[in-house]
């Protein structure tokens, strides 16, 4: 294998740059290993293809690693010491080390609209400009999840749950005396990464409560696990329960959080009160565990470097009424072989009544002989609860001229017929849906006017068209070959992502009849990217929700569209529903200063409103900060709402 | 980079001004300032050599000379020259000091002046020591970064001489920020601009260059967010002390900038309020796909002539906003771009 393609020629010209920019690209060229395969994975994945989170990525990045190296996260720093991960001294970051302790004014009150038709999307947290009072300045929050259940909140407003990454988690451990023993600062946010936000009453779009998912105790070693983010949030409106799934990590085991609660609790004013789950006196999350009182830790693993590593999870509710498996829940995730350097897709599934992870079944491998995937994405048939699910594998391929590689994603699907859990699902082997020559290039730049990594990210669901089911599948591709070379040098850019579909029909067993001809979605300039598919059930609408640039002159600031597929139909309407007037500007966080915007934002769509009613849970920097007295960007998750 | 006698060094951001006058000393020298980094010692010196108009090669021009004293973590030099042929010049000079109830190092930039006499290249001008000018305690500090855009940019002195009578008046221009440029958090220690200002300061000077007293900072522009990479320049018909400057006051999210001038009237100490918007469009420096809005340079240049009742300015900046194509689409593209003024 030639060496030579590991060398982009963004770190060459990083040399120009300053630090900060470089680190924002979450480069991992910083930490380019010899002998490791994939330069866009930041050891110790270097040796895997698959792209690893953008979250962890970032962490793994050197500005990443700046921050846990002054945070006391004793589950980050747990897990980079067991990875060898070497964190820079506190004098090389310029952090203090934590024996003073001086607490910071802040405000709880948001100067953020609530407004479900700002241009700009709805606040949805409760952070306010000034930050957790702990910190006194706002952080970040990226990466959201959310599902909903129509007229179940407080006097028949809608209840609206999202999840995301929550910086505050790794800010509040500054806070906090070092070693595995840190515990987080009392009525503080926490320690968690996995931020969650409820709106229950109103007509807004605002958040009446959130707090950081509760800790985990990981028995065998008596580890304390947080939240580590990358969340997904699915609610079961037929039991009134709802579900969410993180990472978890430390320095003993890593795994995927699971946690339920349910639409009683969700509106409980002493379980789940307004405002913003503080720790307790003691520092311990106790309102988030009595928010959210059922906890499983699936798939442990010990860490023993060189060990495994769960990423990226996936998460649907069977919402039948009845029929074998209605009601459980499925995760799906990726599962990192760090020593030989492959990656495989797992699935589990959990009934409704769970308390432990004891009541679930055992992870099984679905991704068959690939050994390079990422990107699990579930879906259900309505009718028998047939799972369907879309993964990528990545493929490399060495050509003896430059740009001396190129990258192809092939695009795989799976069905499994359910069980019943704790019975795990008996799936099909995978089979290949397309294979995209096109993809968004990896780390560390994706695209041409944007800093921040961007997948080609499938995401696929079904719909109901008489009595046949039909799966649809969207992702980002980029409009030309994104692989080049000037001279030897090789230079992987995309100048403009276009979003790309393909259907099949599926039988009984979720076995798809053939895959039509790809095609793309609308012909915009500049940048349409991550794509989240979801059907309306209620008049079997496939809406894709996404993100474009199309309407920025430098193709730089960031709408969220929402484009669909009528029933009945088999293209994208041309009739796109500008979510966010107002565009965002990506750069504007003063955190990540455009680096990081996660991996996915989500959409979904039920039978609300005066007809249907789609929210939207996504990033934006519009509302803005205060530090040391001025106005600045501050990246918070944001909620859009759309009745049609 | 070189080796010097077995000294591994490095000679940085060079500046130039040229004589202008028809005659005297000096007349149509060519004078050349920079930063000598020596990589050993870590020290940088500012340097000056001068050359003659009619200069064929680096024989024709005189020896360096260091011209920063004691000073020994200089950058930025910058000079300008008087209608009379003295040559005065500008640099920084970078102290770490401790922070206050922190066990932290900040940067403390020493903004410097001295000035020089002709003697006709290549004979060196005779310089005075360096003088301070002011200690700029909220710099934009090296390794820093600003709220919205990932850009390198530090704090930069540039300056310029007025007649005003028979006096001549020098003016500084400088970035700073608004509050203490590291985070305000109890632990944690990071090098950050939340809103950086533009001042300036000025003073008499006598017939060898030397300052009579610097005036207390004042402000050019505070608007909200940041005003960055200032570049004075006199028109000298009508002594019009001009600083053009990229500006982000007009963008919610304070990412996009524009170029922007204030100026100093005949006669006045103070920046005019009449601030003109050199580029109406707001520019994004994250789009350039290269950069990705990493680099755009560590300044612009405004240079204005007149010949006493009007004027016209150029201004050369750094702009995204023409496009490029890509692979067969349209891409932003970094270019230099050329602004004019006439006023």
């Amino acid at each position: 294998m030639k060496t030579s393609w590991l060398v982009f020629i963004a770190p060459l010209l990083s040399l120009a740059f300053s630090p900060q920019s470089v680190a924002q690209n979450q480069g991992s060229a910083q930490g380019r290993p010899t002998g490791g395969r994939a330069a866009y994975n930041p050891a110790p994945f270097q040796n895997n293809l698959a792209p690893l989170s953008a979250p962890l990525r970032f962490l793994l990045s050197e500005r990443g690693k700046q921050l846990v190296a002054a945070s006391n996260h004793p589950n980050l720093r747990g897990l980079f010491h067991s990875w060898g991960i070497e964190l820079p001294s506190a004098a090389n970051v310029g952090f203090l080390a934590p024996e003073a302790q001086a607490i910071s004014g802040g405000t709880s009150s948001s100067a953020g609209s609530t407004s479900c038709s700002a241009g700009t999307g709805a606040l949805f947290n409760l952070e306010g400009p000034t930050g957790s009072p702990e910190i006194g300045f706002p952080v970040s929050q990226n990466q959201e999840s959310l599902d909903y259940i129509p007229g179940e909140g407080q006097g028949g407003s809608d209840l609206v749950i999202e999840a995301g990454n929550d910086y505050r988690g790794l800010v509040d451990t500054f806070l906090s005396p070092t070693g595995v023993n840190a515990r987080p600062f009392p009525n503080a946010w926490g320690f968690s990464l996995t931020g969650y936000y409820v709106h229950r009453s109103g007509d807004d779009c605002g958040a009446t409560f959130e707090g950081g998912l509760p800790h985990l105790l990981y028995t065998p070693t008596a580890e304390v696990l947080y939240g580590g983010g990358d969340a997904v949030v699915a609610a079961d409106s037929t039991r009134g329960q709802v579900y969410a799934v993180d990472l978890r990590f430390g320095a003993t085991v890593t795994g995927v959080g699971l946690f339920k609660t349910t639409v009683n609790l969700l509106n409980d004013l002493h379980n789940c009160p307004d405002g913003t789950h503080l720790t307790n006196s003691s520092g311990i999350d106790f309102e988030a565990s009595h928010c959210w009182p059922t906890k499983a830790l699936v798939n442990p693993v010990l860490t023993i470097f060189p060990s495994t590593f769960s990423d990226k999870p996936h998460l649907r509710a069977d919402e039948r009424a009845s029929g074998t498996g209605a009601g459980d829940v499925y995760i799906s995730w990726t599962n990192f072989d760090l020593f030989v350097g492959q990656s495989t897709i797992l699935i589990a599934v959990c009934p409704a009544a769970f308390t432990s992870d004891a009541d679930c079944s055992s992870p099984i491998t679905i991704s068959g002989k690939d050994t390079q995937t990422q990107f699990s994405h579930l879906a259900l048939r309505q009718d028998n609860g047939t799972i369907t699910l879309t993964y990528v594998n990545v493929n490399f391929i060495d050509t003896s001229t430059p740009p001396f590689f190129s990258e192809t994603f092939d695009l795989k699907f799976v069905s499994c017929v359910p069980q019943g859990a704790p019975n795990s699902p008996v799936c099909s082997a995978p089979s290949l849906i397309t294979t995209e020559q096109q993809t968004l290039p990896l780390p560390p730049i994706s695209l041409a006017a944007n800093s921040f990594t961007v997948p080609t990210y499938p995401t696929h669901d079904l719909r109901l068209n008489g009595q046949t089911y039909e799966d649809f599948v969207v992702w980002s591709r980029c409009a030309s070959e994104p692989f080049s070379a000037l001279g030897d040098v090789p230079f992987a850019l995309c100048p403009s992502a276009k979003l790309a579909m393909t259907w099949s029909a599926i039988d009984t067993l979720g076995q798809p009849q053939g895959w039509a001809s790809v095609t793309q979605v609308g012909a915009k300039p500049h940048d349409q990217f991550s794509p989240r598919v979801r059907t309306d059930v209620s008049r079997s609408i496939v809406n894709i929700a996404y993100l474009s640039t199309e309407n920025d002159h430098f193709g730089h600031r960031l709408q969220v569209l929402r484009s669909f597929i009528d029933s009945g139909s088999y293209t994208v309407s041309g009739d796109v529903s500008l979510i966010t007037p107002t565009p965002n500007d990506p750069s504007a966080d003063f955190l990540f200063q455009g680096g990081l915007i996660g991996d996915y934002f989500e959409i979904i769509p039920r039978a609300g409103g005066t007809g249907s009613r789609a929210y939207f849970g996504f990033p934006g920097n519009s509302f803005q900060g205060i530090v040391q007295g001025s106005l600045i960007g501050d990246q918070n998750n944001l909620l859009g709402r759309l009745d049609y | 980079m070189s080796g010097l006698g077995g000294r591994l060094v490095f000679s940085d951001k060079p500046h130039v001004r040229v004589d202008e006058r028809a005659l005297g000393t000096g007349a149509g020298d060519v004078y050349i300032s920079w930063s000598f980094f020596d990589l050993i010692q870590g020290t940088s010196m500012v340097q000056m050599a001068a050359c003659s108009a009619s200069f064929a090669s680096a024989a024709d021009c005189s020896s360096p000379m260091t011209l920063s004293g004691g000073d020994t973590q200089t950058q930025f030099s910058h000079l300008a020259v008087r209608p009379d042929g003295v040559l005065t010049l500008t640099y920084i000079n970078v102290n770490a000091v401790p922070i206050p109830m922190f066990r932290f190092i900040s940067q403390l930039f020493d903004i410097k002046y001295l000035s020089c006499q002709p003697q006709g290249a290549p004979r060196p001008p005779v310089c005075s020591q360096p003088s301070l000018v002011t200690t700029e305690n909220q710099p934009l500090p090296f390794g820093g970064f600003l709220a919205a855009d990932i850009f390198r940019v530090s704090t930069y002195p540039t300056h310029d001489q007025r007649l005003n009578g028979n006096t001549c008046e020098e003016f500084v221009a400088w970035s700073r920020c608004k509050a203490a440029p590291f985070f305000p958090f109890p632990y944690f220690f990071q090098s950050f601009c939340a809103d950086a200002d533009l001042v300036m300061t000025w003073s008499a000077t006598d017939s060898a260059g030397n300052p009579a007293g610097w005036a207390p900072v004042t402000s050019v522009n505070s608007s909200a967010h940041d005003q960055l990479m200032p570049w004075v320049r006199t028109d000298r018909s009508r002594n019009i002390v001009n600083i053009a400057y990229y500006s982000s006051q007009n963008d919610p999210f304070g990412h996009r900038l524009q170029v922007l001038r204030s100026h100093i009237d005949p006669g006045a100490y103070a920046a005019s309020s009449d601030v003109t918007l050199l580029t109406t469009t707001l520019d994004d420096p994250a789009s350039d796909f290269l950069f990705v809005g990493g680099f755009i340079g560590d300044y612009i240049g405004i240079v204005a002539r007149g010949e006493g009742k009007s004027s016209r300015a150029y201004f050369g900046f750094t702009s995204e906003y023409f496009q490029g194509f890509l692979n067969g689409n349209l891409v932003s593209n970094e270019n230099n771009a050329l602004g004019r003024l006439d006023y």
